[in-house]
């Protein structure tokens, strides 16, 4: 049966350039969250189980 | 209905990987520590067992103090749940848990006296597993080519806390069960075939045998190991494409989508920094480059790598499998685990084995693009088992990823070669 295939995403690129780049941001800022040990009191869902 | 004790001395068989067995916790010597990090649940017995006022101090603190009710509950085993303090339980002292130390394992909670292991009952036989978010069960796990050939034998051999227990249904065929799932984990190991090809070939055995009676599933199973081996399978599976820079899209999505929703450990984070600076990911860069690079990486380190240490994702995936009950265990809202061989549920198994996959593999080909030669079984233990912590045991991570796939509605082993795909 044929499929179809994953839809490209519908973004342009100047919109994926974008959003690469508040991926990057958001992963800096976690990285300097974690590095600050300012994540602490946001442990919530993540649990030994 | 739970009854434990009867469920228990149903048990005729114990079902574990060779890795459980040789699994010793390795205290103040482990690199991370299980009491870091996560929120930790205690059940209900525990937590009444607390409010003693008779028993001494742990810790320079009176033990009542160190727990809360959980306003979360759903049941006696997550009634209640250690106050942390910052990230860490307070009771942890030089590496070891001071309750323990000072009142004996019996005062420890149900969970805590468990991890990493796993223990279930499915079909009346018991199967124990490891939790591949602890550094030693994943070194166990990942490095030894035979850690996950599996032993079977009469009998149960232990006595067990209720709480400590999973009791997934015993009015299920454990014999078509288990084949099944053995069949999907020859599939994984099927070395004729890279891997991609294995777990997307997964997806469309999985499309035959949604729906189906679990005790018809094992022929269809034979079949479709059968038509991978001979080559049927090649048309469909030679004909995907790959898709770098959607790959590493999906991946980064999930991985902020996550980052952003808990706190994650330093050693995730660590990985995750690594990955960057292997990717050379900055403000400036364009999708078209940090793709460029992956596929460099991947083709120059990362495939290398992997036909040296075949068994480090084999065996990865197969934990993953058995630990899960790939493809029947359901999650319920509840938190409870059920059998489910509904097309939605196994679909749903399916999509998160193989985007758990997918992100960890994105990530070994960034960290194999910083580490070059020198990246080897090391690195890839540390991922995975930090990306275990902060992935595997997330209350919401399963719900994101779905939703996030869902969002592109196309056929699930065409979404899922573009992911996996070399």
């Amino acid at each position: 049966m044929p499929c179809p295939e994953w839809q490209e995403s519908p973004m342009t690129e100047s919109e994926r350039g974008n959003r690469l780049l508040e991926l990057y941001r958001s992963s800096e800022a976690a990285i300097r969250a974690a590095q600050l040990a300012h994540g602490g009191n946001r442990i919530g869902t993540n649990l030994i189980r | 209905m739970v009854h434990f004790e009867r469920d228990m001395a149903n048990v005729q068989r114990v079902r574990e990987p060779r890795a459980y067995e040789r699994f010793r916790c390795i205290g103040p010597e482990c690199e991370d520590t299980c009491c870091d990090g996560w929120g930790i649940l205690v059940d209900e017995a525990t937590y009444g067992k607390y409010q003693n006022p008779a028993l001494p101090e742990v810790a320079g603190k009176v033990l009542s103090t160190l727990v809360e009710i959980n306003p979360a509950r759903t049941s006696s085993g997550d009634f209640a749940r250690i106050k942390l303090e910052g990230t860490r339980c307070p009771a942890l002292l030089d590496g070891l848990c001071a309750i323990q130390k000072t009142l004996g394992e019996p005062y420890i909670a149900d969970l805590c006296s468990m991890f990493p292991r796993v223990v279930s009952i499915t079909g009346g036989v018991l199967e124990r597993s490891l939790h591949l978010s602890c550094p030693e069960a994943a070194r166990l796990v990942l490095l030894d080519p035979d850690a996950m050939r599996f032993e079977e034998r009469e009998g149960d051999g232990q006595p067990y806390r209720a709480g400590s227990v999973v009791l997934l249904a015993n009015d299920v065929p454990d014999d078509s069960v288990h084949r099944v799932r053995s069949l999907m984990m020859e599939v994984i190991r099927e070395r004729s075939r890279p891997l991609w090809q294995r777990i997307v070939s997964l997806g469309c055995a999985i499309d035959r045998i949604a729906d189906m009676e679990i005790e018809r599933a094992a022929g269809v199973m034979e079949d479709h190991l059968r038509c991978l081996r001979t080559g049927a399978l090649d048309e469909l599976l030679l004909s995907q494409k790959g898709n770098p820079a959607l790959q590493l899209e999906t991946a980064l999505e999930l991985i902020v989508a996550r980052l952003g929703a808990d706190y994650t450990s330093p050693r995730f984070i660590e990985c995750y920094r690594e990955f960057m600076l292997g990717l050379e990911w900055n403000a400036k860069s364009s999708m078209e480059e940090l793709a460029e690079r992956y596929q460099g990486a991947l083709r120059t380190w990362f495939l290398p790598f992997v036909r040296e240490h075949e068994h480090v994702l084999e065996n990865y995936l197969i934990n993953y499998m058995f630990r899960t009950l790939f493809p029947y265990r359901k999650k319920r809202p509840d938190q409870r685990f059920a059998i489910d061989s509904s097309r939605e549920s196994m679909k749903n198994a399916y999509l998160l084995l193989a985007t758990h996959y997918a992100i960890i593999r994105a990530l070994l080909i960034g960290l194999a693009a910083r580490h070059r030669e020198q990246f080897g079984p090391g690195q890839a233990v540390k991922l995975v088992q930090s990306y275990s912590k902060a992935f595997l045991h997330s209350g919401t991570f399963e719900k994101t990823a779905s939703e996030f796939l869902d969002r592109n509605g196309e056929e699930l082993t065409r979404k899922i070669a573009v992911l996996v795909m070399d």
